[in-house]
């Protein structure tokens, strides 16, 4: 029997009360539609969505013309059910009724309707199955792009950053034995690991590949590391092609200037948290003094050599209202004025007890919106990325570009699929929020580059919609991807829940805001971010 | 609204990308996406947010 497939996603576009954008969630189809064809498809709907769920993702816009709807953000409390027939704000139990009489449109549109899969001959369970078994086929698919590799060259760090997920690393004598740095013997081994790793993947030895290798912490770039720095890129290079990152504090990048740029470490994570002031006060030596200055000092140093600067604040309901502040502070050092520099902003989650949850963003939509709001009123702000923007870009360019991408996102980050994360004992980790506690590695290096990959390893990589099933009855869960794992385990307790992080309300506000900028012909600028090389 | 989209009198429905869409014929073209090369895979320094973001929308 024919029906809207349950993956069929309403955007509402700001004070429009005749048309809305349809997207589907695994065909990846974008069509304006008049609110009529909408009206038919909600009432087409098999039912209301599952509840209960954490999050938001259910809350669909609702479509009775006129009635303050019109707004692409959404309700965002998590309860939403559809209403053909309606009866207001979204927020009801989920009890609404679905099949109040539509008017069908034409048997041309109907046609389109079926072809672009928004209607569909599969039963709900049918749909639901197509949807779980193309997440197996596609992550398994992308399993064979082989392993990425990330180096924890020690677990020490120069800072003191209160929020820091790793601070029981420096501040309990327990772990003093995690400070140490990696040796050369140990690189070694891990390269000598990389055969039997790839292979893993489908990959035969000697496959000429494109590598990337990444420096994490504690600290990666201390001075003091660069020799095993140098030596693992030296390793690296003499493998093959291979593309170089870091996450560093940018404290001591001053002593690796000569190492940096398109040809050597290409991209680079800096942290600020806030203007000067703001930003010493967070992020600190242990004798208690700031950071700021020598780190823009590195910046600037890091820009001229070519490599793309990604600058990343941690924002919090205490230093949000700074943001302006250190906007103004990039304009005046004029780094906006570089391709290869570019801002985001993350919530910073309560990691620790050191982090009280009501100082923290309930939701990256939540940040989204400060940001906004900040936007308004300062010009400046422009320079400051919100947790979106990436997602608005693509989807602007897709509109731009008349473009069709699949979407698959069939796992939420590198860790339930190609990551490798290698510390200086050898022990592998699949996610850097967990490492450091050799309970949980997923394998370890052994002499003569063994590898022994164990259950946590399967488990890890295994984390996909289908494995979930939330995710899998989700319209979003292909550009989503089910959520941090770290983040749903401290939630729920449960490894193999979802983290929506308001992901509906984002990926809806996204897609109607490049919606409008396109056909208002808003200046694309382009700014070559971290991810776009 | 720019005109290639101006819809015209009574127009229900305009596709805003690949007008050829097909449901029927996306099983081969997700596998090579999936599988293609290693270069549009995006690591995250966000940690998480964006660790696939080449193929989130």
């Amino acid at each position: 029997m024919l029906r809207t497939s349950s993956y069929t996603i309403y955007v509402a576009l700001p004070d429009n009360d005749e048309e809305m954008l349809l997207v589907h969630g695994y065909t990846g189809a974008y069509d304006k539609v008049s609110r009529k064809v909408a009206r038919y498809l909600l009432a087409m709907e098999a039912g209301p969505p599952p509840k209960p769920l954490y999050g938001s993702w259910t809350t669909e816009p609702a479509l009775h013309g006129g009635n303050g709807n019109g707004h692409a953000n959404g309700n965002g409390n998590g309860n939403g059910h559809h209403h053909a027939n309606g009866n207001g704000n979204g927020n009801g139990n989920g009890n609404g009724k679905h099949h109040a009489a539509a008017e069908a449109p034409s048997a041309g549109t109907l046609e389109v309707l079926k072809r672009r899969g928004y209607l569909t001959e599969l039963s709900v369970a049918e749909e639901e199955g197509y949807l779980a078994r193309t997440a197996k086929t596609v992550h398994q698919a992308s399993m064979e792009k082989g392993p990425q590799y990330l180096f924890m060259p020690t677990y020490d760090c120069n800072l003191r950053c209160s929020y820091c997920f790793q601070d029981h690393m420096r501040s309990d004598p327990e772990n003093a034995h995690l400070l140490r740095t990696i040796s050369r013997e140990m690189v070694d081994r891990i390269f000598e690991s990389f055969p039997a790793l790839e292979a893993t993947h489908g990959i035969e030895p000697g496959t000429r590949r494109m590598r990337s290798i990444g420096f994490f912490g504690g600290e990666p770039l201390l001075a003091r590391n660069r020799p095993i720095i140098e030596y693992i890129m030296q390793k690296g290079r003499e493998l093959g092609p291979t593309s170089f990152w870091a996450v560093t504090n940018a404290t001591e990048l001053d002593a690796y200037v000569d190492l940096l740029g398109p040809q050597g470490l290409g991209r680079i994570q800096i942290t600020l948290d806030g203007p000067p002031d703001e930003h010493d006060r967070r992020r600190i030596y242990a004798d208690g003094s700031g950071s700021f200055e020598r780190i823009a000092r590195n910046i600037q140093l890091a820009l001229e050599t070519g490599a793309s600067i990604s600058v990343r604040m941690n924002m919090d309901l205490n230093n949000i209202g700074d943001a302006p502040l250190l906007a103004d502070e990039i304009v005046a050092r004029g780094w906006d004025q570089y391709r290869n520099f570019s801002t985001y902003t993350a919530r910073i989650t309560p990691a620790n007890e050191h982090t009280p949850v009501q100082t923290t963003f309930g939701t990256s939509y939540d940040l989204d919106n400060a940001i906004d709001e900040l936007r308004a009123i300062h010009p400046s702000m422009r320079v400051i990325g919100r947790p979106d923007d990436g997602m608005q870009s693509r989807a602007r360019q897709l509109f731009d570009r008349r473009d069709h991408a699949l979407p698959q996102k069939t796992s939420y980050c590198g860790a339930h699929s190609t990551m490798y994360i290698f510390d200086a004992f050898g022990d592998i980790y699949a996610c850097w929020e967990r490492t450091g506690d050799s309970r949980v590695r997923v394998g370890q290096v052994l002499d003569g580059g063994q590898v022994e990959l164990n259950a946590m390893n399967k488990m890890w990589r295994a984390r996909t919609p289908a494995s979930n099933p939330t995710c899998r009855k989700c319209r979003y869960a292909f550009h989503c991807g089910g959520g941090c794992a770290v983040l749903a385990e401290g939630k729920t307790g449960k490894f193999f829940t979802n983290y929506c992080d308001g992901f509906a309300d984002r990926f809806r506000h996204s897609v109607a805001a490049a919606y409008l900028d396109h056909v208002n012909g808003v200046e694309v600028v382009e700014h070559e971010r971290v991810c776009d090389l | 609204m720019s005109m290639d989209e101006k819809k015209p009198e009574g127009e229900e429905m305009v596709s805003l990308n690949a007008d050829d869409l097909d449901v029927e014929e996306l099983d081969e073209k997700r596998l090579e996406e999936a599988a293609g090369g290693t270069e549009d895979w995006c690591w995250d320094m966000s940690c998480g947010q964006y660790s696939a973001e080449a193929s989130a929308i």
